[in-house]
């Protein structure tokens, strides 16, 4: 696992942290591997920073502890991700319909 | 937090789960587009890495191995991207080892990561006369400097 930083510009690529993990040699889980690898980088780092991260990283086990940790994150979320709204129960692609638009004002509870 | 879409013409959706500070629906969407727009120069990273150090082709077979081996290449790709990038037009400029070859501005300020990491593995090729004559690129010039200085010229 690989974490890269870049500055506010986008000119200036630092590598962070890296991680080689397997399950064949102790590694139980991939998400604690991520939070450990996020939370490591953050004792380091300014605060001000936003995480981006690629499809596989919208999952429930990742986003909660970001959002209790108050981190600002950008995850790029597969489309057959579903999400839970007030008697709501959609897909990522029903939602991406303009019908939608004024819904996704209110906020979405994942 | 917010979820913003992306739909490009004649193209699928995208999907972004944002958790930002910003209050309006634009400064979100340019914030999620500027962030994962940047994300694509860390995939050039990790292409520099797999084509220019040949990193799938290492034969390591034990995990301990394996970790040392890409330790001292982090190691390796963080004085690239930091320490050497910030000297990086003096020497894509005026190294002996040519990587600039139309001299158009767009080759010292693009992804120069590729022509850096070149020089400093020719460098490391036993070519003891290149990395001399490039070393020397950086020692004060006896004619202009004066003799307290030359520590500093040095320490570029």
């Amino acid at each position: 696992m690989d974490i890269i930083g870049i500055n506010r510009t986008g000119e200036q690529i630092t590598p962070l942290y890296n991680k080689l993990y397997s399950f064949e040699v102790g590694t139980q889980s991939e998400n604690s591997e991520i939070l450990e690898g996020i939370f490591t980088v953050m004792k380091h780092v300014c605060k001000q920073l936003t995480w981006v991260i690629d499809r596989g990283g919208d999952r429930t086990k990742l986003i909660v502890p970001l959002l209790r940790k108050r981190l600002k994150f950008i995850i790029r979320s597969l489309s057959g991700r579903k999400f839970i709204m007030p008697a709501l129960f959609l897909s990522c692609l029903s939602i991406s319909t303009p019908d939608y638009h004024f819904q996704m004002n209110c906020g979405w509870l994942f | 937090m917010w979820l913003v879409v992306l739909k490009g013409e004649g193209k699928g959706y995208s999907w972004y789960i944002v958790s930002t500070e910003k209050k309006t629906e634009r400064e979100v969407v340019e914030e999620s587009f500027r962030g994962y727009g940047y994300r694509w120069k860390i995939e050039e990273y990790h292409r520099h890495i797999k084509n220019q150090f040949h990193l799938e082709d290492i034969q390591l077979r034990k995990i301990e191995g394996l970790r040392t081996m890409l330790t001292i290449l982090n190691i390796a790709m963080y004085l690239i991207y930091t320490e050497i990038s910030s000297i990086h037009n003096k020497l894509l400029l005026c190294s002996p080892i040519k990587t600039i070859e139309k001299y158009r501005l767009y080759e010292i300020l693009g992804f120069i990561y590729y022509k850096i990491g070149l020089i400093v593995k020719i460098l490391f090729q036993r070519n003891l006369r290149l990395a001399a004559v490039t070393a020397k690129m950086f020692l004060p010039d006896k004619k202009t400097c004066y003799i307290n200085q030359s520590q500093l010229a040095i320490a570029l």
